[in-house]
């Protein structure tokens, strides 16, 4: 189990930034996100029975906080600024076809599925870590996660089939 | 479900983008600086209290010896020390049986209706009082 901040924000950050990046639109905002977010978490770690969830938790509610703070006029000029999207993993580049292919689905999932996708998958959190995360039952937790999962096979065999 | 257990092996496979290495030095910066902060705040606030704890028990000491000083039995302070026998019936005497001996106030009352009432023939015959004299000046 990590104990040093350096040790918690080796073994989170990446799944951290992935997680909020899905409210916020660069990688560079998400650190800023995930910087107050493990700001705050730290603070209180030691007063939380999952602290893993915890801060997913702190994350998520510093990048709705952050998105709200953001006017609308602005976000706008962000995104007609940003010709594309950054992307979201790194791999090789010969798999860089299915790699976007993967991001796009992603992007296409509800927000609900999605937080409980990565959270499961790039964060490691179990279903009842996940459920304490985001105060839901465990079973809407892990039926989520099916859904997602589904629903990312259905759009990647689409992606596919074109 | 063979499919969804492939596609999860696939997505575990991708590697999200890693911070960079401002974002986990200026993190931890930050860290820093919040502990430096409240073991500041935290040793301001023990002053704080230290100082307003050594007030409180001044404060508890001095007034614990008014409170201890000695007493008549009427009440007052010892420095005070009257005895209602030897009080005229004068504004003096109403504001010390009022703050020290309520309960003398009716013998208070009573002395002075009985100097104020007492016949006449007591006293010598004058068609002006002294007092009344010095009243209308």
């Amino acid at each position: 189990m990590a104990d040093g901040p350096d040790q918690w924000l080796d073994q989170h950050s990446a799944a951290l930034l992935l997680f909020a990046r899905q409210w916020v639109p660069s990688h560079a905002d998400a650190e800023d996100v995930v910087q107050e977010a493990f700001v705050r978490f730290w603070r209180s770690r030691l007063r939380v029975a999952e602290p893993a969830a915890y801060l997913y938790a702190c994350v998520k509610r510093c990048a709705l906080e952050w998105r709200r703070g953001r006017s609308r006029r602005l976000r706008r000029e962000e995104a007609s600024a940003r010709p594309e999207a950054e992307s979201l993993f790194v791999g090789a580049s010969e798999n860089d076809e299915r790699r976007l292919a993967v991001e796009e689905a992603l992007v296409t999932l509800p927000e609900k599925q999605r937080e409980v996708l990565v959270m499961r998958i790039w964060g490691g959190l179990s279903f009842p870590q996940i459920s304490v995360a985001l105060a839901i039952p465990i079973e809407t937790a892990a039926s989520r996660y099916r859904y997602a999962l589904a629903k990312l096979h259905e759009e990647l065999a689409e992606e596919s089939i074109l | 479900m063979n499919e969804p257990n492939l596609l999860e092996a696939e997505l575990h496979r991708l590697q999200p983008r890693r911070a960079s290495r401002e974002f986990k030095r200026s993190t931890l910066e930050r860290l820093r600086e919040q502990s430096v902060s409240a073991a500041t705040g935290w040793s301001t606030w023990a002053a704080g209290a230290l100082a307003a704890a050594c007030l409180a028990a001044i404060m508890l000491w001095s007034s614990g010896r008014v409170g201890n000083r000695p007493t008549t039995e009427n009440g007052s302070p010892l420095g005070q020390q009257i005895r209602l026998q030897d009080l005229d019936p004068t504004v003096l005497a109403y504001r010390h049986v009022m703050n020290y001996a309520p309960q003398d106030l009716n013998a208070l009352l009573d002395r002075q209706n009985a100097s104020t009432l007492a016949p006449t023939s007591a006293r010598p015959p004058r068609a002006f009082q002294r007092s009344d004299v010095e009243r209308y000046r």
